[in-house]
């Protein structure tokens, strides 16, 4: 399966830019997810990949063929929509059939491939049903075999889960990934929703404003974000300002002080003393202890603060916690839950603090 | 147990009182349509006597048989023509989005606006022997004017009726187009769709339901126009049904065999309106399941 690759992509409508000289790279089989809040420009990209839009600057390629100007029905790319788009007056076997029928395939060899989709997606035997007797889950497993049947180089996904009850969106995500990595077709997936950008990608594209902010592996976006949005966008964070005042290059470790007087020690090669920097800790990364502990771990923050409220989540209680003028977030188990007012004690590892320069 | 009778009775009274609100509402439509229809019909089967008979059928056998088989030949043409012109101009403007498609979105619909009798008088201007079409034919050399186009005959009254009735079967099968959603479309040319097969495969069959329903409406219009054809071909032969009605009744005073070929006339459109009404009914049981 070929790679996509996107240069200098730019689109307007009017004065304002939905998409803005964005340059990316998808390699063969990996599927990358365009992930970012509403208006930042992630299904325009999309449908200028699909060729529903023209751009208005840069380059598409598919492979190493140039597919900017060609219509959509010439490029060879399966699309699956939030609202799947079957068409409604044709039964499931004619839905997936009409892509083949308009290539001339033979009767006999659509047959089989038919059969081979729908089995793929687990609905043989569903051939004769119209899409209005499906639930939600079937007609989008019908929308992604229909994508899939006419073999394309690459498969768009536009946020093809959003319609669909939450305990079902979570089979589906495994569905699709299972099924993108047995196929080893390269794709792109839309979607708003971080948890499902980061169960079923390779990698992921954070886009913001029309333009492009981060890519990296889950984890990575996870674990290092590159600004504050992208830490603001995926998880739970909570940010603080300061400077950095001092540094232990051979350990590499910095110490970020804010403007109350509160330090903190974090991991960093390459931030030097005297920049101004974001301190991003998510609230997983957090210790608390109701008391003081009467040891404190060793080469860790250490650090005092008062609980504001607390809201029980099933698993886990998400504390707000007021240290000095800053406001963390913690997670913390439901064995004894800490009641708004009581002094708290929370721990951070210096490897767990992410710092974003100013 | 009083109270429950006095509650029934309430509640009969509720349940009639429904009844008598639609009451002017339904005897106007039995004073106003039920009753000459069904008069007509009844009329058109009583003899010079008052005594029930076929006379009035045989005269029109006898003597407008080619005209009723013309005016079906026409609707039928006219309709159909009508509708391919209607479905390739809608399809063009729901897929189309530059400035020449919101011109022709803009203008198209003034047909709808001007009354038959401005129409035929366009018409007679427009198609005469020595009308601006021959004329315009005759200056690029594709006509002699000494020997113009006849089209002052079924060509011209066809062509009438289309333009017509074409921009009013657009305005409803476009509708029809636009509740059909872009993701429909974009599925269909993401496996392969060019715009033709976008239209013939996709938007057509979607929109079947706004399409019946033009053809319906622009059929029964043409049946049952008058003006159009009157001042197109007159008394020709053969001429339309409504242009011998109007023979029968001003030179005649034949109010039997008018009614005859006005029954011929309803005929004609009874298909139509019971596959209408089949249609109607079926969708709206089906939405009701659906619901």
């Amino acid at each position: 399966m070929p790679g996509l690759r996107l240069e200098n992509l730019s689109k307007r409508f009017g004065k304002t830019v939905a998409v803005d000289s964005l340059d990316l790279e998808i390699r063969d089989g990996e599927i990358m997810t365009l992930l970012g809040p509403s208006g930042c420009g992630k299904t325009t990209t999309l449908r200028c990949i699909a060729g529903l839009l023209t751009p208005d600057e840069g380059e598409i390629y598919l492979g190493d063929e140039r597919v900017t100007d060609l219509p959509p029905e010439r490029r060879g790319v399966g699309l699956v929509f939030q609202n799947y788009a079957l068409w409604p007056h044709m039964t499931v076997y004619d839905n997936l059939a009409f892509g083949l029928q308009l290539r001339r395939v033979a009767r006999a060899e659509i047959q089989r491939r038919v059969s081979e989709a729908l089995a793929m997606v687990r609905l043989s035997g569903f051939e004769e049903r119209y899409p209005r007797q499906l639930s939600g889950g079937q007609q989008q497993r019908v929308a992604l075999a229909r994508a899939l049947v006419i073999e394309p180089k690459l498969l768009l996904l536009d946020e093809p889960l959003s319609n669909l009850d939450a305990q079902l969106r979570e089979e589906m995500r495994f569905e699709i990934r299972e099924l993108q990595k047995n196929l080893g077709i390269t794709s792109v997936y839309v979607t708003h929703d971080q948890a499902e950008a980061l169960v079923l990608s390779d990698r992921i594209a954070i886009l913001h404003e029309g333009r492009l902010v981060q890519v990296g592996s889950p984890a990575e976006i996870y674990n290092r974000p590159g600004n504050r949005f992208v830490a603001g966008f995926i998880g739970l964070t909570s940010f603080v300002e300061g400077t950095i005042v001092r540094q232990d290059a051979a350990k590499g470790y910095v110490v970020v002080r804010t403007r109350d007087g509160l330090e903190l020690c974090a991991r960093s090669d390459v931030l030097q003393t005297g920049q101004e920097v974001t301190v991003a800790i998510r609230p997983e990364h957090i210790e608390l202890y109701p008391e003081e502990p009467a040891v404190r771990p060793a080469e860790t923050n250490f650090l005092s603060g008062r609980v504001l409220r607390g809201a029980y989540l099933g698993d886990v209680v998400d504390y707000r916690i007021q240290v000095g003028e800053w406001i963390l977030r913690a997670h913390a188990g439901t064995g004894a839950i800490l009641k708004p007012d009581q002094e708290v004690f929370l721990t951070i590892a210096p490897d767990r603090i992410t710092l974003i320069a100013v | 147990m009083a109270e429950v009778t006095a509650k029934a009775r309430r509640g009969r009274g509720g349940g009639f009182l429904p009844f008598l609100l639609l009451l002017p509402a339904v005897g106007l439509m039995l004073a106003l349509y039920a009753y000459p229809f069904v008069s007509s019909i009844y009329r058109s089967f009583l003899g010079s006597k008052g005594a029930l008979s076929v006379a009035n059928y045989a005269k029109v056998r006898e003597l407008y048989w080619r005209d009723v088989f013309f005016s079906l030949e026409i609707s039928v043409l006219s309709t159909a023509l009508a509708a391919l012109v209607s479905i390739a101009l809608a399809a063009y403007l729901r897929l189309s989005t530059g400035w020449f498609a919101r011109f022709i979105g803009a203008i198209y619909r003034f047909p709808i606006f001007i009354p038959f009798v401005v129409v035929a008088q366009m018409m007679r201007t427009f198609l005469a022997p020595h009308g601006l079409l021959n004329i315009f034919l005759a200056q690029i050399g594709l006509v002699n004017i000494d020997a113009p186009l006849e089209l002052l005959n079924w060509k011209g009254l066809t062509f009438g009726f289309v333009w017509k009735q074409a921009p009013f079967m657009a305005l409803i099968v476009l509708s029809g187009f636009e509740m059909v959603d872009d993701t429909f479309i974009e599925a269909a040319r993401s496996v392969g769709a060019r715009l033709p097969q976008v239209i013939v495969r996709i938007l057509i069959p979607m929109s079947r339901a706004s399409i019946s329903v033009a053809l319906i409406l622009a059929f029964t219009s043409t049946v049952g126009t008058f003006t159009l054809p009157y001042m197109l071909i007159g008394g020709q032969v053969p001429t339309t049904v409504t242009v011998d009605i109007a023979h029968r009744v001003t030179y005649f005073g034949d109010y039997g065999v008018a009614n005859a070929l006005g029954t011929l006339s309803y005929l004609m459109v009874l298909a139509l309106a019971i596959y209408y009404l089949r249609y109607t009914v079926r969708k709206g049981i089906y939405e009701y399941q659906e619901g």
